[in-house]
This record gives structure tokens, C-alpha cells and sequence, in this order.
């Protein structure tokens, strides 16, 4: 038999022509069965007010090298910039118009309909524990402790209370959601943290919360929450609105905040490392909305312009690969996120979509990437490109449309102008209104300083 | 050549051999007829069929039909009454999807229209009958009229319906036209639907001989249709009827000589069959749309509830010339016989058709290869009540009352049928995450059916019969 010579090179040629026409697909199992789950959430946080999402300032060394570990998700959005209807949005996976939690007023509670994350987890033998800050909102009489074995009001510190309840559920599989507020005006902070990012200021505004303290007492107001509106004024007609050095206090004050938010989370993860249970346990960083400092001529979250809708999302499963997601997604997902990495079946009933599928490949095919927020009068409908807000002030219907991609800071009002987009955008609004028989409350009937505050 | 090759390649003409055989018996049974055979509200329990558990001998020409076929233990309805089931037969799409879901699309005081699938569906529908009519077969159906009239959309495909006169007829009535139309067309394929309402309550019974009766009745009912009309209704309104356990004898003494007598009359049909010389090439099925509540959860008649008096149904299936088993304890559902006549004919359908049909073929299941499947029925019965259920492979039963006149809404029952066959015991409490996953299947198969499962589930009066919905009627 003759013996044929295959040339070395030719082989070598044929192993790179397999390995080029059949790459390995970057195809992760993200996926983490009786896993612990906590969820931390702080109101009023922005994303680039955070490191791991490229701010200058160092206000959260904890978050940034934790989340390293993690899924980054740099367009998340909340479905409404207030505290109640966003969080029942995060634990129901349904829209506001969908839940009908919205009005702190109120005494709507969540129908029987809807399951809460806690109430699923509790199916699969979970231990649950629920920490909020927020008395008016978070109020059981919303439907928020349904599910929860612990649900209970924490202060400014809540790592004992997180601490207490782990040792407490023994080797029970758990599931923490923790709602703080340390991060929501007035923005003040005890010394060092109230001058860290900013020693030179002189202006009016009160920071340092032993100072803040003393003029509340002076003013004969208390935490309660019956004075809350009065402290807030005390504290805001010390600013200076048209002063943008003001401004940028506020900033820095809000930034220690979120500085102090961070030293808290820190402390939760270093104790579940020294339990030794991080690496059976799902971390999730989030927030309720965000806050506005200006942009559109105003403060606090009473809009639903990207400053007060956009927020972090960060998610750490233990063993799986560290990376960027890009995709616009909504707090709205996060409920049925959490139960397919768990791999417990997702109520069919909700709006939510669980992002499990980006996590394993951030380059699949995703065309549906549409979101919904919804504030008291006003109503948005997101695209990655595009974003509509209907308003309804004095009887009079109102409609703005930005192109975020050319204008992401949404001055450029484009309607009237002739674009599908327009017609596009109306119709799923009106679409989702009809859906969810959504209800607006006219802007002139709301008499109250802080819109959605109690 | 290697001589050392030959004996290899002598083997593996064999295996092809074996390979080539095998597929030469496919399919079972190539231009054979087909009869389709409905008795109409005859509950599964309320049979004499092997494992039925029945202790009277109601029907003992079907059970000795049975004998040469295929007796299915577990054979599930999609829907719990008339009017959505036959189609589903025909179509084996389930009643939300060929959206025959009451007699009526519409129905006010001043304007009514039929439901009929034809109109309903954006997608145009195939029966079974289309489909074998296309293939060369003459196809006819006799029916008893009221629900299985074939202007739901049935008649697609039959060169002859019948479904006169008015009514709620009998065997007597349609067997002999089938018969008849057989004869003449014995010579050519033929495909035939034969229905009667004997064992349903709003048939009556002519002659009563109170042959199942073992005590003295003296109670108030004489068995009548209207009795059971307004015993219905009565059971709709308040949720139970009032009744003594004499009552509850005499009520089913009647049922179950109604189906003695439809029995009487199929086992008439067969035999003409077989003098015919029918029987080794025709396929032959016997069901029921559905069964009858003989007071088992506090009500009579069907339609308003998904227990299993009600969708657990006799099925038995003859298959000429097939080595089948004499009993499948397979989970099936009704939605199957569409691609089982397809199947067992070899008539191959396009991929429209394919993706329309979602049931499966039995054939596997007659050559004792079955395997169960979690099966799904639904019931909108007159827009008094909109129910789904599941019951799964492992005997956890399901049902989802979505809404219900007057004012229910959102009720969970989860029954363990393996313990508790007759679903006595709503187990939910005892198994919130069995019930929890059960709900979201459901839902999931919804989704797949087109259905918005936030609703908004209306309650309102759609009739069937003409009595009711009188308050917004003319008629």
C-alpha cells in the first residue's frame, strides 16, 4: 500500500479552519438550585452615582469589588419613580397599573390574584425575612409582609437585624429583601462622612445630621412620620436652587449617602463570607428610583425623565461568569429573574421576563425590549432608542418624545414632529393603559409639597 | 474482494431487511373505514367496560365489543360538555382554540349568531372529515341534533350531517340512517359519524322498566327531562339540589337504563356490521363528549364543573389487523382521535395541519408503548362559569374556577386522584406548592391556546337549551 505524505502545515491549517468555523459558544449555565437569596434595595440610588458604573468618586468600594463577581446590568429601569409601587413591582413582577399598589393613600392591597416572590420562595421551603425602612410605603397594609415569616421596620444600621434572623433560619435555605432609605433627602450625615467628598463648603446647607438634629429639635420636629414634610422643608429652603454650588452639595451630601449605604452592605457580605454561605447565596443590588438633581428644573423622584427611573441592577450567582449587560431591562424582571436561576417555576400571570437568557448570553436575540413607568399623572413608555411620557395636568393630556440616543438627556422634545415613532409609541401607551385599565391622577389635584410622599 | 466481507454485508442486507419490513406494516390499517360512535353523557363509571368498577351490567354489547379492541382506562375530555367537545373531536384543537366555546358567539335580546369555528378562527380550520373526504372517502354523519349540530362548523368535510329534527334524539333515530347510507356505500371507503343522545337527561326515556332499580321508589320524580331541566338549574343557582338518597337511586336507575338501551342499539349496529362483513376493515371508536354528574358533587347534568363524573369518559378503539393491547391504563386525551384515524390510515397531512392537531396519535398506545400525558380540559359552560383543569400523570388534579355566577372567583381545588378517585377532598392546603406548579401549567397551556389569563373572565347568560336567558330573550 502506498504511503501519502501529509505535510505538518496542512494540518495545522485544517485545526484552525475547525476552530474558526466552530467557535465555542460562550454559552454559560447560569443557574444556582436551593441558593439563598438576598436583595438589597436603597432608595434614591443613580447608577452613575456608583463606581462599578464609572463614577469618579469613590462612594462604593464594597459594591464595585463584590459586583466584579457579578452581572452588571447598565440599563435597568424602575417602573415608577416612587417607593411603593416600585417595590411591589420588584417582589410581584407586574406593573404598577397591573398590581394597583400605587397610592400611599390608599388602602389597596395586593389581590390574592398575584403571588410575591416570598410567597413562592415560602412554597420551596424558604425561610423569609423582610427589613424596610419606609413605614408609610412598605406598610403591610399593602400586601408587602405577605410571604415573609419576619417582616419588620429597621433603622439606619440593620446588619444586627440581617445577622440575627441568618442565625435564626439555621440551615434552612433564606431569602432577605432589605428596603433602606439612608440614602433619600433630607441628605444629611453624621461626621466624617458629611465633609469626606467635599471640606470647603459654606453655604446654608445643613449636612452634618448631629447639626440637622439640633435645628429639627429647635423647630420642635422628630423623625415621625407625621413631621416628615415639615423637616423636609426645614431642609430644603436652606438650598439654594438656582446656586449650582448648592447643588453640587447636595451632591456631595447624597454621595456620602450612598457612601454610607455601601459600608453596610460590605459589613452584610463580609458575614456571609465568615458564615461561609456566599458561595450558595444570590446577591442582588438594587434600587427603588433614582433622584434628580436638577436636570429637568427640579429634585427628589417626582418624574419619569431617565434621572429618576434609571437604576442599578447588580447580580452575583456564585460560579458564574462576571459580565455586562446592555439590554434594557426593568425591576419588573427581577422577580421571575431570581426564580429561574433558582429554577422554580415563574407565575404565568406577570409582566415581568426573566433575564436568566442575557446572564448566559448577553448576545442573544432580544427584540422585545420594551418598559413602562408610571407616575400619579404621568405615564412613559421606554425603548433602548426611544421614550414617550404622557402627562396629564389641569384636564389637558400633554405628550413628550425624546430620542435617547441622540438626546439621552431628554431636552429635545420631538412631538409633532411628524415621526412613526410617535404613533408607534401613543399606541403601546394606549395599549398598555387599556390593559391595565391605568388610572392617572390629574397633577392640579395634588396639593401636596412632595408629590407621592404622604 | 476480502472474502472475510461477505458474511458482514449478508448481515447487514438482513437488517435492512427487517428495517424494510417493519416499515412496510406501517400504516395499520391503508383505506380502511372509519365509524366514529358517540354516546352522548355516558359517564365512564356508569359503564360496564372492564376496570369501569361499575357493579351493574349496563353495558354489556359494549363491553363485548371491547373484547376485540382496546379499552382506554384513562381517557380524558377537553371540555365537560356537548357543544365544545365534537369539535375538538374533529378539529383536535381544544375549545379555546376553535373558540366553540357556547352554542352562541354572540347572544342579546336582539341579536344572536351561532358559534361556528369557520367564522370564529382566522386561520382556516381542517376536520377530520376534510381531510378523509379529500383522501377518497364518502363521509356521513348522524347525529341527535342539539349540541353536536353540525353548524358549529362540524358539517366541514361530511357530504351528508344530519342533524334533524329538533331535538334530543336517540340511537333509534340515527342508527338506522347510518346504517342505511353504510349499505349503500359499503363498496366505497366511507367515514361515519354516529351519535345519539339516549343516556343524556334532556332524552326521554319511553319505556321505563325500572331494571336497575333495586329499591321501592316513592319519591316526587319520574325521571323526565324537564325534571332533570330543572333540577339543573336549580343546582346552577344555589350550587346543590335537594334531593334524599332515594332520589339519588332512582336518578341514576333511570341514567343507567338509558344507557342499557343505547347499548342495546350499538350492539345491533355491530352486528350488522360484522353481517356485513364490515368489521376487518373498519376502524372503529366509541366515546363520550362527556359524562353526567349523577349527583357526585351535589349536582345533576354537565357542563358547569371538571370533575371527573364529567371528563373521565369511556373510550374504546378497534383497529383492524393490529396486535393490540385489551387494555391501556395510557393518560389520553380526546383531542387524539383526529391523528390517530390519520395515523392508523397512513394519510399524510402538511405541516398546517400537523401544527393544527394537538393531540397524538393512540397507535403507540394500542401496541402497549403508551405513554401518559398531563391532560387539559376547560369548561366557559353558558358564561355561567369559566374552569380550567389538569390532571397529570402522577394523579394530581387540578381545577381553576376563574369565575362563576354570581360572584366567584379565582377558586383553587387540587385533588390527589390516585387516594381520592372520586376528588372529595380539595387538598390544597395540605400541598400550596403542587398547587402553585399545577396553576402555572395551566396557565402556561393557556398562553399556548391564545388565552389572556388575566381575563377579564365575563359572566353573563349564553344559552343552550331553549329555556334559558329568558330575561334577555325573545325567543
Amino acid at each position: 500500500m502506498k504511503k501519502y505524505y501529509i505535510p505538518p502545515i496542512l494540518v495545522l491549517a485544517v485545526i484552525i479552519l475547525v476552530v474558526v468555523a466552530f467557535p465555542s459558544q460562550q454559552q454559560d449555565n447560569v443557574s444556582c438550585n436551593n441558593c439563598n437569596v438576598i436583595i438589597v434595595t436603597s432608595e434614591a440610588i443613580r447608577p452613575d452615582h456608583l463606581g462599578i458604573y464609572g463614577y469618579q468618586r469613590n462612594t462604593t468600594p464594597n459594591i464595585d469589588s463584590f459586583f466584579r463577581k457579578g452581572f452588571v446590568f447598565e440599563n435597568d429601569f424602575a417602573q415608577a419613580p416612587n417607593t411603593l409601587p416600585s417595590h411591589m413591582t420588584i417582589l410581584t413582577g407586574l406593573y404598577p397599573s397591573h398590581h394597583k399598589v400605587i397610592d400611599v393613600n390608599s388602602n389597596n392591597s395586593l389581590s390574592n390574584e398575584y403571588y410575591t416572590l416570598p410567597e413562592i420562595l415560602k412554597l420551596y421551603d424558604y425561610k423569609t425575612a423582610g427589613f424596610h425602612s419606609s413605614n408609610p410605603h412598605m406598610n403591610p397594609k399593602f400586601g408587602f409582609s405577605r410571604g415573609f415569616d419576619i417582616y419588620k421596620r429597621i433603622g439606619v444600621v440593620y446588619h444586627d437585624d440581617v445577622l440575627d434572623f441568618i442565625n435564626s433560619s439555621e440551615n434552612s435555605k433564606f431569602f432577605i429583601y432589605i428596603q433602606s432609605t439612608n440614602v433619600v433627602d433630607p441628605y444629611v450625615a453624621p461626621h466624617p462622612y458629611d465633609t469626606m467628598f467635599d471640606n470647603n463648603y459654606t453655604g446654608k446647607i445643613v449636612g452634618n445630621s448631629d447639626e440637622f438634629e439640633a435645628l429639627m429639635r429647635k423647630n420642635n420636629l422628630t423623625w415621625q412620620t407625621s413631621d416628615f414634610d415639615k423637616v423636609r422643608l426645614l431642609y430644603w429652603n436652606l438650598v439654594n436652587k438656582s446656586d449650582p454650588r448648592d447643588i453640587r452639595h447636595l451632591e456631595v451630601l447624597y454621595d456620602a449617602n450612598i457612601y454610607w449605604t455601601d459600608l453596610f452592605f460590605g459589613r452584610i457580605i463580609n458575614s456571609l463570607e465568615e458564615l461561609g454561605i456566599l458561595n450558595h447565596t444570590i446577591v442582588i443590588f438594587g434600587a427603588g428610583h433614582g433622584e434628580e438633581f436638577g436636570e429637568h428644573g427640579g429634585f427628589l423622584h417626582e418624574k419619569l425623565y431617565d434621572e429618576t427611573i434609571h437604576v442599578p441592577l447588580l447580580i452575583y450567582v456564585p460560579g458564574a461568569r462576571p459580565k455586562i449587560i446592555e439590554n434594557q431591562v426593568g425591576n419588573v424582571d427581577i422577580m421571575p429573574t431570581i426564580l429561574s436561576i433558582l429554577n422554580i417555576p415563574q407565575p404565568e400571570n406577570i409582566d415581568g421576563r426573566s433575564l436568566k437568557f442575557l446572564m448566559e448570553n448577553p448576545n442573544a436575540n432580544d427584540p422585545n425590549q420594551i418598559l413602562y413607568s408610571e407616575f400619579v399623572s404621568q405615564m412613559a413608555v421606554r425603548t433602548p432608542e426611544w421614550k414617550m411620557i404622557e402627562s396629564l395636568n389641569n384636564s389637558v393630556v400633554s405628550y413628550e418624545l425624546y430620542n435617547l440616543k441622540k438626546n439621552p438627556q431628554e431636552k429635545i422634545n420631538l412631538i409633532d414632529k411628524n415621526l412613526t415613532q410617535e404613533n408607534e409609541l401613543k399606541s403601546d401607551l394606549q395599549n398598555y393603559e387599556v390593559k391595565f385599565n391605568s388610572t392617572f391622577t390629574d397633577l392640579k389635584l395634588i396639593n401636596s409639597t412632595f408629590i407621592g410622599y404622604p | 474482494m476480502d472474502r472475510r466481507i461477505i458474511p458482514i454485508v449478508a448481515l447487514i442486507l438482513i437488517f435492512l431487511a427487517i428495517v424494510i419490513h417493519q416499515n412496510q406494516s406501517y400504516p395499520v390499517c391503508p383505506d380502511c373505514n372509519v365509524i366514529i360512535i358517540a354516546f352522548d353523557a355516558m359517564q365512564y363509571y356508569h359503564t360496564s367496560l372492564t376496570d369501569s368498577g361499575y357493579h351493574k351490567n349496563t353495558t354489556p354489547n359494549l363491553a363485548d365489543f371491547s373484547q376485540q379492541g382496546t379499552v382506554f382506562t384513562d381517557a380524558i375530555s377537553p371540555a365537560s360538555w356537548t357543544v365544545p367537545t365534537y369539535v375538538s373531536w374533529f378539529t383536535s384543537l381544544y375549545p379555546s382554540e376553535h373558540k366553540v366555546v357556547n352554542r352562541y358567539s354572540v347572544y342579546n335580546s336582539t341579536y344572536s349568531v351561532v358559534a361556528d369555528f369557520r367564522k370564529l378562527r382566522t386561520n382556516t380550520t381542517y376536520t377530520m372529515a376534510d381531510i378523509l373526504k379529500e383522501n377518497g372517502y364518502a363521509t356521513g354523519a348522524f347525529t341527535g341534533d342539539a349540541g353536536a349540530r353540525g353548524d358549529s362548523g362540524n358539517v366541514k368535510g361530511f357530504d351528508v350531517y344530519v342533524d334533524k329534527p329538533l331535538g334530543f334524539n336517540g340511537f333509534d333515530f340515527s342508527e338506522p340512517l347510518a346504517l342505511n347510507w353504510i349499505t349503500t356505500h359499503k363498496n366505497q371507503k366511507f367515514f361515519v359519524f354516529l351519535h345519539g343522545y339516549d343516556a343524556h337527561g334532556q332524552f326521554n326515556l319511553q319505556n321505563f322498566t325500572g331494571r336497575f332499580l333495586n329499591i321501592n321508589y316513592t319519591g316526587k320524580f319520574t325521571g323526565s327531562p324537564k325534571e332533570q331541566g330543572q333540577l339543573r338549574e336549580e343546582g346552577l343557582a344555589k350550587g346543590y339540589v335537594n334531593v334524599t338518597q332515594d332520589d339519588v337511586t332512582f336518578w341514576k336507575a333511570v341514567y343507567d337504563e338509558k344507557i342499557y338501551d343505547a347499548d342495546a342499539v350499538f350492539g345491533r349496529f355491530i352486528n350488522n356490521l360484522t353481517q356485513q362483513g364490515l368489521m376487518n376493515n373498519t376502524i372503529i371508536i366509541v366515546a363520550s363528549d362527556h359524562g353526567t354528574e349523577m349527583f357526585e358533587h351535589g349536582r345533576v347534568d354537565h357542563g358547569d364543573t371538571l370533575y371527573q363524573e364529567l371528563i373521565h369518559v369511556p373510550l374504546v378503539v378497534r383497529i383492524p389487523g393490529m396486535n393490540s393491547v385489551k387494555i391501556s391504563n395510557t393518560q389520553i386525551s380526546i383531542l387524539d382521535f383526529m391523528p390517530t384515524v390519520l395515523d392508523a390510515l397512513g394519510i399524510k397531512v402538511n405541516q398546517t395541519i400537523q401544527s393544527q392537531m394537538k393531540g397524538q396519535s393512540l397507535v403507540q398506545a394500542l401496541q402497549s408503548k403508551g405513554v401518559s400525558r398531563d391532560v387539559y380540559s376547560e369548561t366557559d359552560y353558558r358564561l355561567y362559569t369559566h374552569k380550567r383543569s389538569i390532571i397529570t400523570t402522577d394523579g394530581w388534579k387540578f381545577i381553576w374556577t376563574l369565575a362563576e355566577y354570581p360572584n366567584k372567583t379565582n377558586v383553587k381545588e387540587l385533588y390527589n386522584l390516585t387516594a381520592d378517585p372520586h376528588e372529595t377532598l380539595n387538598v390544597i392546603e395540605e400541598y400550596p406548592r403542587v398547587a402553585y406548579e399545577l396553576e402555572q401549567k395551566v396557565a402556561q397551556h393557556m398562553k399556548d391556546m391564545g388565552t389572556d389569563i388575566n381575563g377579564p373572565w365575563v359572566i353573563g347568560c349564553s344559552p343552550v337549551y331553549s329555556d334559558q336567558c329568558k330575561e334577555v330573550s325573545n325567543e
